[in-house]
């Protein structure tokens, strides 16, 4: 844009006002100006908070003062540096676990491209029967809590190093399966992959669904195979919303707590994340945030990666001024073997694992399995002192309606808002494509994601304790909650609203302009209305997060802003596993309604946006 | 269209303001981080050295009556009154029973709306430490574990206040009151399968380490748990008592090594390399250990407040009461007032009610008793109620927990 009038101005005449002008005309052009203004929000959201961490990690900690002599609280050292990188508990603490986390993360993230690509090509682009069931069960495995698949996994799989009674194989068999399928890398590859293929499945549909048929049929019509379209076409075009999902997907797994804990401390394979919890526990919060900042770099790597990949590879506008065409893929005698199969995948980890679930919430004591043992207490029971150590059934519970209002205002406020900025951050990245602007407001959109929660959580009361300029004192506010989930969130967000913005066509924008638009009316009136399903995505993936997110708001709940995420702890400490379950469901039924609301408020555009 | 145009507005509008006002705030912001460091400092020395100005924290604490201000005679009229002026109450808690304590309290005081919040013990630790690093001065009462760093840390900082009713102050045993109020001890200890076994299969804590028990031994993983980590710790400082039961066990002295400086550290080295299996939490172990059916006889820790399962017949555990030399180590609840609680009356008025028998009845349950001699155990709780254990050494896993947490991943992990 700044290059468009280079004869205009004279240099040598008035150099200062012809470069405030340029500089004006930079700063109006809409996706400098709106990268500006997420800058600026990021930094404050996001780069205060990790510059805070760096901080920590280079000063001397007040635990430090039993080891270190002759320093004082708060002076500059390399200590925890050297300490994690360079010492004989180094290959323990760090790199070993580091190359765990490497390995399980790629191969999750390869099992889940699989997977969700799959399923998403199935939904959007064939007339297998069921689409509108799988595309609603598709997101049921991300809303369960991490370590249900992982806790699914040892009951079929256990054997005798976890002790208790034989797992379900060994009982069928009489032979426990080996080490290596019951725990450590390859179970928590699978039941990560299966856990987190919603990226994929998501970003791929969306990236799907706005493909044009003309394109294939164009090159169909040419002669090429099925083969050579799908390489040559729809892989190129789909290729950033893979790329977006391998990242969300790779980060995530990294980041993950859950499976690794069930499945990995048994056999002592330890992941990066573990180690970060575990030095967090014992208290050496800057020895943990070293380690942090080492997944927040790998983070940073792969992103890089990722910018270069579509940096040469040219990005394809699918979105043009033509009308929409998707032609279904008819499978032929393909359609009874492949549904079966998708209808087996899902049974196994989305059905199965609410049903048990759901089962255990109806039983008076868990894991008897006897017509006599079926109840409604956790639901709907009065108060007894027999069960739950006398908590009433949830359904009579005031504290569980007035949890379910935080958590869903909550969710709503701060994904509609996370959704808005990712939007506009995508906007921004993808028009100022290659611009350092651009590349470094998508790198720092991405840091949140990889920093682990409790120390956002822990980072965000001393930023918010007391007023500062016009920001007043947020602590213990519901704001503040809303804030550092917005935060948290955009990540996903920037994410979906990168891939849908990539493939809306320039063409679009310059017709408007054309007819008179200016640039907010174009953004408006034309850009937002066709990245929709990325709004959407961005809103669903944030609105599901937030309404499982515990470690994040922990230590920024106060008893009024009590959501059901934290309920659920607290029974399952408690020994009420039951009405933990119960809790659970609770909250994938509310995820399901938000996601059929979303649906039904964007007058079905879910539904139609991924192709049902 | 024109709605949506305005809205649109609004929303550019709203951010741009935004925008406006982080320039300003953002550099005011890194201030609290550097103002947040030397803020804890200075507490420390006004405090000692008295001038005639008080600071912020001994207004507090003389409104308050608690430190240097506490008064001679509690006069728990007027405490009441002020408790149901301040009319709200924030309590920390790593306890999820604590919402039933808090309706009781709500029942007794219904002009007080108290708040009972349960965490994790480890982010009450860490909540409290921030609110106190800020200034945010939000909770009132601490009701929670974490010994070392009270010990450690918070009470040499004074982020946390005693506070004992006076006509407790000669009930409660003194190792009880110090540094602050002990509300109850839990014990942890090792259990055996009591369907394969009448005794205990082991009777010496050496027997942990003996390869006939290797990968048989189920504890909730010490790399991810600062508290089963620090009950080891606590018990590698009885190093004589656990030389003379190697002498019993192997029939020589023991042979200390390189890094082992005594028998304490041995045990540790030893217990790290049998292979100890890491679980999730303590259900897992009560079903690794002593799940109902099973064939193969194992070895677990295990807090025994989950004897429960056995009572309700869920489950089929007891612990090794035999053991040489103890049964295991028991941890202290503590109660306390935060720093410039908001509700320094309704704190105490809390403090008294959880000391109370009604206000300990959640938590009296097998495997937990009071430090209040008068409150009874329950019945099921007698029996544990004289298990020989050891005391949770606050002071030395403060100082040392990094260090064997090093030296058990070292031990653990390195073949």
């Amino acid at each position: 844009m700044k290059s468009m009038n280079p004869g205009t101005h004279n240099p040598a005449r008035q150099p200062i006002f012809a470069l405030l002008r340029r500089f004006f005309r930079w700063l109006t052009t809409p996706h400098v100006f709106l990268a500006i203004l997420m800058l600026i929000l990021m930094i404050y959201l996001i780069v205060i908070p990790l510059g805070r961490m760096v901080e920590t990690t280079l000063t001397v900690q007040k635990k430090d003062l039993i080891t270190l002599k002759g320093v004082a609280e708060g002076d500059f050292t390399f200590y925890h540096w050297t300490r994690m990188l360079f010492t004989k508990i180094s290959k323990i603490i760090l790199y070993a676990p580091l190359r765990n986390s490497l390995v399980v993360s790629a191969g999750a993230t390869l099992f889940a491209f699989f997977l969700g690509a799959m399923m998403a090509w199935l939904v959007v682009r064939t007339d297998m029967p069921g689409r509108n069931i799988i595309n609603n069960l598709a997101i049921v495995p991300y809303m369960m809590p991490s370590w249900t698949i992982a806790m699914a996994w040892t009951v079929l799989f256990k054997n005798r190093t976890m002790g208790g009674t034989p797992g379900l194989l060994e009982y069928l068999f009489g032979q426990g399966p080996p080490d290596w399928l019951a725990y450590g890398p390859v179970p928590i590859i699978i039941s990560s992959g299966l856990h987190y293929y919603t990226f994929f499945f998501l970003f791929v549909s969306t990236a799907l669904i706005s493909i044009d048929s003309n394109l294939e049929e164009a090159a169909a019509m040419m002669g090429a195979s099925r083969a050579r379209i799908l390489r040559r076409i729809t892989f190129p075009i789909i290729l950033p919303a893979i790329l977006s999902g391998f990242i969300m997907t790779f980060s995530r797994v990294m980041g993950t707590f859950g499976g690794p804990n069930v499945l990995g401390v048994p056999v002592r394979y330890y992941t990066l994340s573990t180690m970060i919890r575990s030095t967090i526990k014992i208290g050496d919060t800057a020895d943990a945030f070293v380690l942090a900042i080492m997944l927040i770099l790998l983070a940073m790597i792969s992103i890089y990666i990722n910018q270069r990949a579509i940096g040469t590879k040219k990005s394809f506008e699918t979105i043009g001024g033509r009308g929409l065409f998707i032609r279904k893929t008819n499978l032929e005698r393909w359609k009874m073997p492949i549904t079966g199969l998708v209808v087996l995948i899902q049974f196994v980890i989305a059905v199965l694992p609410l049903g048990l679930l759901l089962l255990n919430t109806f039983m008076k004591s868990s894991g008897e399995y006897s017509l006599s043992n079926l109840t409604l207490q956790h639901w709907i029971g009065m108060s007894d002192p027999n069960f739950n150590d006398g908590l009433p059934g949830i359904f009579r519970n005031p504290q569980v309606y007035k949890a379910a209002w935080n958590s869903i205002r909550l969710a709503v406020v701060a994904s509609l808002l996370t959704a808005i900025l990712g939007v506009i951050l995508g906007y921004s990245i993808v028009k100022g494509k290659n611009t350092w602007l651009a590349k470094v407001i998508e790198q720092v959109a991405f840091i949140p994601y990889v920093i682990p929660g409790i120390a956002f959580g822990a980072i965000y009361i001393s930023m918010f304790a007391r007023p500062v300029g016009p920001i007043p004192a947020l602590y213990g506010t519901f704001a503040l909650l809303v804030l550092v989930s917005v935060a948290k969130n955009l990540p996903f967000s920037s994410r979906t609203g990168v891939s849908s913005m990539l493939q809306v066509s320039r063409e679009l924008e310059e017709a408007a302009s054309i007819a008179g638009a200016n640039a907010w009316r174009r953004f408006y009136r034309v850009i937002f209305p066709l990245t929709s399903g990325g709004f959407i995505s961005g809103f669903l993936l944030t609105f599901i997060s937030t309404m499982r997110e515990l470690s994040l708001i922990i230590l920024l709940v106060t008893p009024a802003t009590q959501v059901l995420s934290s309920l659920t702890m607290r029974y399952t400490e408690n020994g009420s596993e039951q009405q933990a379950d119960a809790v659970v469901i609770l909250l994938i039924a509310l995820i399901m309604i938000g996601n059929l609301l979303v649906g039904r408020f964007k007058k079905g555009s879910l539904q139609k946006g991924l192709g049902i | 269209m024109r709605k949506m145009h305005r809205l649109m507005a609004l929303i550019v509008v709203l951010i741009l303001l935004a925008g406006c006002a982080q320039p300003t705030a953002a550099p005011a912001a890194a201030d609290p981080t550097k103002a947040s460091v030397p803020a804890t400092e200075p507490a420390a020395p006004i405090a000692n050295t008295p001038e005639p100005v008080l600071t912020e924290q001994e207004e507090w604490l003389k409104a308050a009556g608690l430190g240097d201000y506490t008064p001679e005679a509690q006069d728990w009229a007027s405490i009441e009154a002020a408790a149901k002026v301040e009319g709200t109450l924030v309590v920390y808690s790593n306890s999820s029973r604590v919402a039933t304590a808090a309706e009781a309290f709500a029942a007794l005081y219904p002009e007080i709306k108290i708040e009972a919040l349960d965490m994790g013990g480890a982010d009450v630790i860490t909540k409290v430490r921030e609110e106190q690093n800020a200034g945010a001065f939000t909770g009132d009462v601490w009701l929670s574990a974490g010994g070392p760093d009270i010990v450690g840390e918070f009470m040499p900082a004074k982020y946390l206040w005693k506070f004992i009713p006076d006509d407790l102050a000669g009930v409660i045993p003194p190792e009880a009151q110090d540094p602050i109020v002990t509300t109850s001890t839990e014990i942890f200890g090792w259990v055996y399968n009591t369907e394969l076994n009448d005794t205990c299969p082991i009777d010496n804590w050496w027997a942990l380490t003996d390869p006939a028990w290797s990968g048989k031994i189920y504890i909730k993983d010490p790399m991810n748990s600062a508290e089963d980590l620090g009950m080891l710790i606590s018990a590698t400082t009885h190093a004589d008592e656990l030389a003379a039961a190697y002498k019993d066990y192997f029939g020589t002295d023991p042979v200390l090594e390189e890094d082992t400086p005594d028998a304490g550290w041995l045990w540790l080295k030893k217990f790290a390399q049998n292979s100890p299996v890491g679980t999730p939490g303590g259900d897992e172990t009560v079903e690794a250990v002593g799940s109902l059916g099973m064939t193969d006889s194992y070895i677990g820790w295990l807090p025994l407040s989950k004897y429960r399962t056995v009572l309700k017949g869920e489950a089929a555990f007891a612990p090794c009461e035999t053991l040489n030399p103890v049964v295991g180590v028991q941890k202290r609840n503590y109660v306390a007032i935060i720093n410039q609680s908001p509700h320094p009356n309704a704190a105490k008025l809390f403090v008294k009610f959880i000391l109370s028998a009604e206000g300990f009845a959640p938590w009296n349950q097998v495997g937990q008793y009071s430090s209040i001699p008068a409150i009874e155990p329950i019945a099921d709780a007698l029996p544990f109620a004289d298990l020989k254990v050891w005391n949770f050494e606050n002071l030395f896993v403060y100082e040392n927990i990094t260090a064997f947490r090093d030296f058990y991943a070292l031990n653990l992990l390195s073949k």
